[in-house]
């Protein structure tokens, strides 16, 4: 990837967004930008596409619960990210009626593709598609190992419906967006929850709605293994205070666990979760207080390294999970930004509150959605 | 890890194999069965990447083996080589279970970078088909998965062989879709869709090969009238027939293509110049020509043909489908039964017709129409008798256009019912006017269109013009055509029959120019006959055109009919007239066709001229 560079407005001002990129576009004149907005400055998309537009900038982001700047959520202002060429870049909408998107994106794709042979798919996709995990099973097919998969999802964090994707004309909902970097190492993405040992099957399952869990209404199991493991009694009352601290894990063959956290719950028993959860999934119910931050930052700091080498002084892109936050706290998650920053001894984090993420099982390999995780690239 | 426990407890075998047989369930056809079930197995066994083989020949001695992959998932480079043919190391392909942990060398013969992958997992569906698991080092696992998975490929051999049946039938079923899409249900023949696919690959073909093609828009004549008379089954059976002998006419490569009823298009390919395509024309119109047998009905057809020729007519199939129907529509006008190539010069003839037949429709709402009059006189006296009222159209866009112009236009279209029926009306309410001024109007001659007789209620017409304008019915003149009674139809007799009892006075138009029946005469009880304004022009310079006006009015004056002359010119062609025994004339020499007023000045001068007091004319 070309050098980088990012910078942070604490609020939107079209005259300094216009000075900054006129400077920048003067260096790089093929030069693009990736933008992350934050929900309660969704307004200014209109400002910024129009000030792109203007200096035929190449423009592409997201809308996001928050974003993340001097390790701190923050709710105001507007990340750029500088791209010194712009890549190969996409919007695409009618997310998930139009069952040609996947094809077309692969077809796309492919068309981008030449000799280099480290290319990252970046995705960013409204976080009220249903199918997510689908379309990545799909995108595989497709692409296999050709590209590196990492991603996030983007919108409210009420979970309403909000047009969230935009690039120079556009912002839209169901959709995604990609962008091929390359050459581009691709992402770390962990979250560090530990998985105890008891098993369970989702023996029923309809998308991100868990129906049976071993031949049982999925509530009934849930209440059954929170009073077992954690000694806490469930009701249907208190259910939305605890689920986001219990999620389920879905438990792979290589170890890796998927964190889905449960965040509605069906008059039949039946268990909504952030993101698809595969009919027979083998889940564990995940330990609540045991985030294990450090190993969790250790891991994404040895991940970073392995792939781009030293990264002391680089700028490092970065988004983290609106569950793990509403988990650990604001607290919580500032201290493990603030000791992500320290450990990996980048320059500067800019990043955004994310819903839901994108990563492999392992390096080069299947791409996965998760929940709950910190997903981390030098760009 | 779920698939074992430390210790070799294997209680997560179960649901893996559930969830397997599920999955080989679930599907139907071939590619998403192998496809998924892959990616299951890959899943359940952390390897990265596999393919999948069928149809493998037997072992050899040979190292490798042709084989093809079906399906790939995980490996970009194997899923680019899915479907082709590919060389694989015969090891890696044999009908055993094996896993092995350090197979570098021998999957160095993969068609993927070399050192990728290190380590397999081998799993026979059955003795031709494999499943192969790739991974750089081996997945930790303490299963024993060569063997577990054994009962799945099974159930996965079985599936392979009721999709492979589903989908033969998905294609044959998708064959008879697209037959359906691309023929005609009736004859059996490519339809439109076909067609248009097949002429822009021969222009295409023909532009690159400098040659032509041809298409030829075939239209049996007068089918309409034997679908009605016959009924739809018999006309469906000669549209068979025709078919039948339209194929016999053309050479493989050609096409011929039913456009719907009993239109037909006939491409022909891979021509130097027109010449072939004027011959597959006569050979078609000859082999038309062949009594045809519909269900012991014997019916003679012909047709009429519109040939363009690609690409100097179109470089597209609308273009030459276009010029072709030009040119079949001129055909059809001027000689059915024949072929006629496109010509530049149709294309303006078709252009100046769609402009004057777009203005002449709502023409008649614009007011846009007059009619004009010109006196009918006794050829003894030069007495005004009357007149015959002539309509002229005076468009805003295109001036004053003569009835020669726009009359066949209206003909063609319809149009020619509601104008002839103002003509009618404004015919006799403006005679009525005259009369009532006191002004000696004994008669208006008004023309009728064949189209009238058989398309408009010409008889309500005609007695509301009477009764509205209260015009008495001997006033009022029809001026009908040889062309209306040559369809000597019961029909046609009670039809003029009819007008007649209203008491108004038919007259025989441009009679000696036809058939000049007799029997017309008779039958159709005519009160006047008409010498056509040829023979009246070359009067004075041809002794056969002499004859023949002498001819018609003394055969007028036989039957006790009255006569009258058109276009008149001269005094000597006048005296001649009348020297003949010809009651009446018009023309030029007494006075062109004039506007309604006009005409009213020179029935008040002629009047007051013959007035007792009065100056002679």
């Amino acid at each position: 990837m070309n050098k980088t560079s990012m910078h942070y407005f604490p609020a939107f001002d079209e005259a300094d967004i216009e000075g900054l990129l006129r400077g920048w576009k003067a260096v790089d004149p093929a030069m693009g930008i990736l933008a992350l907005v934050p929900e309660a400055e969704k307004d200014s998309v209109a400002g910024l596409q129009a000030v792109c537009s203007r200096l035929g900038v190449p423009l592409a982001g997201a809308i996001f619960p928050a974003l993340i700047a001097g390790e701190v959520f923050r709710t105001n202002g507007v990340w750029l990210q500088r791209l010194d060429q712009m890549p190969f870049t996409a919007l695409y909408e009618g997310l998930p009626d139009d069952a040609t998107v996947v094809e077309r994106i692969a077809q796309d794709v492919r068309g981008q593709l030449d000799d280099i042979p480290d290319v990252t798919l970046f995705m960013l996709f409204d976080a009220l598609v249903p199918n997510i995990g689908t379309i990545l099973d799909e995108l595989y097919l497709h692409l296999a190992n050709r590209v590196r998969y990492l991603g996030v999802n983007a919108g409210s964090e009420t979970f309403q419906p909000m047009p969230c994707l935009f690039d120079n004309q556009r912002v839209v909902g169901n959709g995604v967006l990609v962008m091929l970097l390359q050459p581009h190492k691709g992402g770390i993405l962990e979250h560090g929850y530990l998985a105890p040992e008891n098993m369970i099957y989702a023996t029923s399952t309809e998308g991100n709605r868990i129906v049976h869990i071993d031949w049982r209404p999925a509530f009934e199991v849930y209440q059954e293994l929170m009073q077992k493991q954690y000694g806490v009694e469930i009701t249907r009352e208190n259910f939305y205070n605890y689920a986001v601290h219990f999620p389920f894990g879905i438990v792979r063959a290589n170890h890796s666990v998927l964190v889905r956290i449960p965040v509605a719950l069906g008059d039949d028993g039946s268990l909504f979760c952030v993101g698809e959860v595969p009919p027979n999934s083998l889940l564990t119910l995940l330990e609540a207080p045991a985030v294990d931050s450090i190993h969790t930052l250790e891991a994404l700091n040895k991940g970073l390294v392995e792939l781009n080498g030293a990264i002391e002084g680089r700028e490092l892109l970065l988004f983290y999970c609106a569950g793990r936050n509403m988990h650990l706290g604001n607290e919580a998650s500032h201290r493990e930004l603030e000791e992500l920053k320290r450990l990996t001894g980048v320059g500067s984090i800019a990043g955004a509150k994310s819903l839901g993420e994108i990563g492999p099982s392992t390096v080069g390999g299947y791409p996965l959605f998760h929940n709950a995780t910190l997903v981390a690239t030098c760009l | 890890m779920p698939l074992g426990r430390p210790g070799g407890q294997h209680d997560g075998i179960l649901p893996v194999l559930y969830d397997l047989a599920l999955v080989i369930g679930g599907e139907v056809s071939l590619k998403p069965l192998l496809t998924r079930c892959l990616q299951r197995l890959l899943y359940y066994t952390s390897f990265p990447a596999g393919f999948v083989c069928l149809d493998l020949p037997p072992p050899g001695k040979d190292p490798s083996i042709e084989a093809r992959i079906e399906v790939a998932v995980g490996d970009y480079n194997l899923v680019e080589l899915a479907g082709q043919p590919v060389s694989l190391p015969a090891e890696l392909l044999k009908p055993s279970p094996a896993t092995a942990a350090d197979a570098g060398p021998l999957l160095s013969q993969l068609p993927v970078p070399v050192g990728r992958y290190n380590s397999y997992l081998r799993l026979p569906i059955d003795s031709r088909s494999v499943i192969v698991l790739l991974a750089p080092q081996l997945p930790e696992t303490d299963l024993p998965v060569t063997r577990m998975f054994l009962p799945a490929m099974a159930h996965l051999a079985k599936a392979i062989v009721l999709c492979r049946s589903y989908d033969s039938q998905q294609k044959a079923n998708e064959a008879q879709i697209a037959y359906l899409v691309t023929h005609d249900s009736l004859t059996g023949l490519p339809n439109r869709v076909l067609l248009q696919d097949r002429v822009e690959h021969a222009i295409a073909a023909a532009i690159r090969e400098k040659k032509r093609v041809a298409l030829l828009y075939v239209d049996i004549d007068d089918f309409k009238t034997i679908n009605d008379n016959l009924g739809h089954a018999k006309g469906d059976e000669l549209l068979k027939t025709v078919a039948e002998r339209l194929r016999g006419c053309i050479r493989d490569m050609d096409t011929v293509s039913r456009q719907g009823s009993d239109e037909f298009l006939v491409l022909l390919s891979e021509l130097e110049d027109g010449s072939g395509a004027a011959l597959a024309a006569a050979k078609i119109l000859g082999s038309l020509a062949h009594p045809i047998q519909v269900n012991g009905t014997r019916l003679d057809v012909s047709a009429t043909i519109g040939i363009s020729l690609g690409p100097d007519d179109g470089k597209d199939f609308e273009t030459l489908l276009k010029t072709a129907d030009t040119a079949l529509r001129f055909g059809k006008e001027y000689e059915r039964g024949s072929y006629r190539f496109f010509t530049d010069a149709m294309n303006q003839g078709v252009r100046d017709r769609f402009f004057l037949e777009s203005r002449l429709h709502g023409a008649l709402d614009r007011r846009e129409f007059v009619l004009y009059y010109q006196p009918q006189v006794e050829l003894g006296s030069g007495r005004i008798l009357g007149a015959e009222a002539l309509i002229r159209w005076n468009s805003p866009d295109l001036g004053l256009i003569t009835p020669v112009r726009f009359i066949p236009l209206a003909e063609q279209t319809g149009a020619i019912v509601a104008i002839g029926a103002w003509v009618i009306e404004e015919a006799c309410r403006q005679a009525m006017v005259w009369r009532a001024a006191g002004l000696p109007m004994e008669v208006i001659a008004v023309n009728l269109s064949a189209v009238q007789f058989t398309r408009g209620r010409l008889l309500d017409t005609v007695s509301r013009a009477l009764e509205e304008s209260g015009l008495p019915p001997e006033c009022l003149e029809l001026e009908i055509t040889e062309s209306i009674l040559i369809h000597d139809t019961e029909q046609t007799l009670a039809a003029v029959r009819s007008l007649k009892s209203l008491g108004l006075r038919l007259s025989l138009d441009d009679f000696g120019t036809g058939y000049s029946s007799l029997a017309y005469l008779t039958r159709f009880a005519v009160d006047k006959l008409k010498v056509d304004q040829s023979f009246v022009r070359d009067l004075e310079s041809s002794k056969e055109a002499a004859k023949i006006a002498r001819t018609i009015i003394e055969l007028g004056r036989g039957l006790g009919l009255e006569t009258i002359a058109e276009g008149i010119e001269t005094v000597r062609q006048s005296e001649i007239l009348c020297a003949y025994g010809c009651n009446q004339g018009q023309g030029y020499h007494y006075s062109r066709p004039v506007p309604a007023e006009e005409f009213a000045r020179l029935l008040e001068a002629d009047a007051r001229a013959r007035a007792p007091a009065g100056p002679v004319l």
